[in-house]
This record gives structure tokens, sequence and C-alpha cells, in this order.
């Protein structure tokens, strides 16, 4: 039996915080497919932790823009 | 509303406002959406399924509109500013690339490319600090002092007013369990040891403290 199962819901936070290693990060994604509750609250907290991100907002630098568009052009997409 | 057209090229075509997903644009915004011309959640959705069909034009808006978030939270993480510019471009010729994975029900655009910008910044510092993880728990351990500047540092540069009111709402523990992890990289373990606290409370204060600021902030999905 996995252990990850009664584990997974105080987890839910540290996924979305990026709190979890590579391997734990796996672990739960997978956990994740199998656990509605779970989805729905990854959301919400991925939603919460987007309004951290964005509360950090900054520009790039201007030319940055150009290389991007430049490099598009050869990233054949999924 | 539409972005302003980019170093003089000839403007798009004018974007549909969606009107389905009013409940979207009820909340508060996370960056200026609606202001500045820049696009709405419910914008943001349609140009990514333009981004997936491979509408350049559409990428110039997406990227216009994500940057600076992607950015922000990359040096907030990164802190070195080359390698930061360096990592944000790759998270953004990422978004291009995996835009058909965007799944509008998984939750916001802005969400998901936070997510894929975070992960590549904690890449980045995580990669960086192999070598001196064990320099760096130690440090941890004797400077938790040194962490809470840290912490203190990080609320008052916040540009978002609603975001700092709402880190002030949570209780110390709180507060630092989550801005550790976030705008530090550090995982659940390491922000443990940094505040000498037992993981199974860290991994509960950071659970609090996000239902907390998702209560404050009006998040939904």
């Amino acid at each position: 039996m996995k252990h990850h199962a009664t584990d997974a819901h105080t987890l839910v936070a540290a996924y979305a915080l990026g709190a979890l290693d590579d391997t734990e990060r796996k672990d739960f994604d997978a956990h994740l497919r199998t656990c509605e509750a779970c989805r729905q609250e990854a959301a919400e907290f991925r939603a919460t932790t987007a309004r951290l991100a964005a509360a950090v907002a900054q520009q790039p630098p201007p030319d940055a823009k150009a290389r991007v568009m430049a490099a598009i052009d050869g990233v054949r997409q999924l | 509303m539409d972005a302003p057209p980019p170093d003089g090229r000839p403007r798009p075509a004018l974007r549909r406002l969606t009107t389905a997903g009013a409940a979207q644009v009820n909340q508060p915004l996370p960056f200026g959406s609606g202001r500045d011309g820049r696009p709405s959640p419910g914008d943001l959705t349609e140009i990514m399924g333009e981004v997936a069909r491979g509408d350049k034009q559409a990428f110039s808006t997406l990227y216009d509109a994500l940057a600076p978030l992607v950015f922000g939270i990359v040096l907030k993480v990164v802190r070195d500013r080359a390698q930061s510019e360096e990592v944000t471009q790759e998270v953004m010729i990422d978004l291009w690339r995996q835009a058909a994975r965007y799944r509008p029900e998984a939750g916001a655009v802005t969400a998901w490319a936070a997510t894929i910008a975070h992960r590549r910044a904690v890449d980045r510092v995580r990669s960086a600090q192999a070598a001196t993880d064990r320099e760096h728990a130690q440090a941890a351990r004797e400077h938790t002092t040194a962490f809470d500047e840290v912490s203190e540092q990080v609320e008052t540069r916040l540009e978002s007013e609603q975001v700092r009111r709402c880190l002030r709402g949570l209780t110390e523990l709180q507060r630092q369990s989550v801005t550790l992890a976030y705008y530090r990289g550090l995982t659940y373990r390491e922000v443990a040891e940094a505040l000498r606290t037992p993981l199974p409370t860290i991994k509960t204060r950071m659970r609090d403290g996000l239902i907390r600021l998702r209560d404050c902030m009006g998040v939904t999905t």
C-alpha cells in the first residue's frame, strides 16, 4: 500500500507552492489523477500562488521579446 | 481589450470579448488586467487557443501579458538578474511549445504560466545549490532570524496591496512557510529545517496558510 494516499491531502499545499522534490511531485501528479477533491484544491491553491507571483511582477528587459520571438521560429509545438 | 500594435506592425483583428466567463472578471485580477489595454483572463484563454494553433501574432500578445509575471517570479526565486533573464526566455519558449497542453478547466492561463515559471526557477536554483546543500541547510539552521528579515523584505517589496494585506493576515509560521517555499524556492523539508519546526507542522501550516490566503484573496477557479 502506498502511504501517499493517506498523506496526499496534506501535500496539496506544498505541491502548489513548488515545495516538493521531483520524486514527490511525480507521485503527487499520479495521485491527482485519481483524486477529484485534491485536483480541485490544487487548482485553487495554484490560483492563489499565481497571485503571489503577480504581486512581484516586473518588466523583463525590452530586448528579451525579440529574442523569444526569433527563437520560437525554430521550436516545434507539442 | 487588444494590446497596442507592437513595433508599428499592423494591428491584429479585434478580439471578441468573452461574455460567458463574466464571473472571472468580477474577482480581483492578478496583474493590472483590464487596465493599460491588457487582456482579461477570458481573453487570455482564447489567445492560448490561437497560440496552440501556431499563431505567432497571438503569441506576441501572450508574451506582453505574461512576461512580467514570469520574469517577476523567476527573479524573486533565482535572484541573479542575468540567470533570471535566461530562465524567463526558456519559460516563454516553453509556453509556446506547450500551448496545446493548456487546459482551461484546470485553471487560468496566469496560474498555468506561473506554475511553469516557478518550477523552472526552482530547478535552476536547486541544481545550482545541489553542491552546497549541506552547507545551505546548516546556514539555514544557524540563521533563522536572517530568514525572518528576508520574509520581511519580501513582504514590503510586493506591488500588490491586496497580497500584502492577505499575507499580514497569516500567522508568522504560516507566512514564513508560504514565502520561504514560494519566493525562496525551498522544499518543505528545507523550510522545516530553516524554521526548526517538525515536518508535519510545516505541511499543515502551508496548507492552512494557503487556505487563508485563498479566502482572503477571494480566489476561485
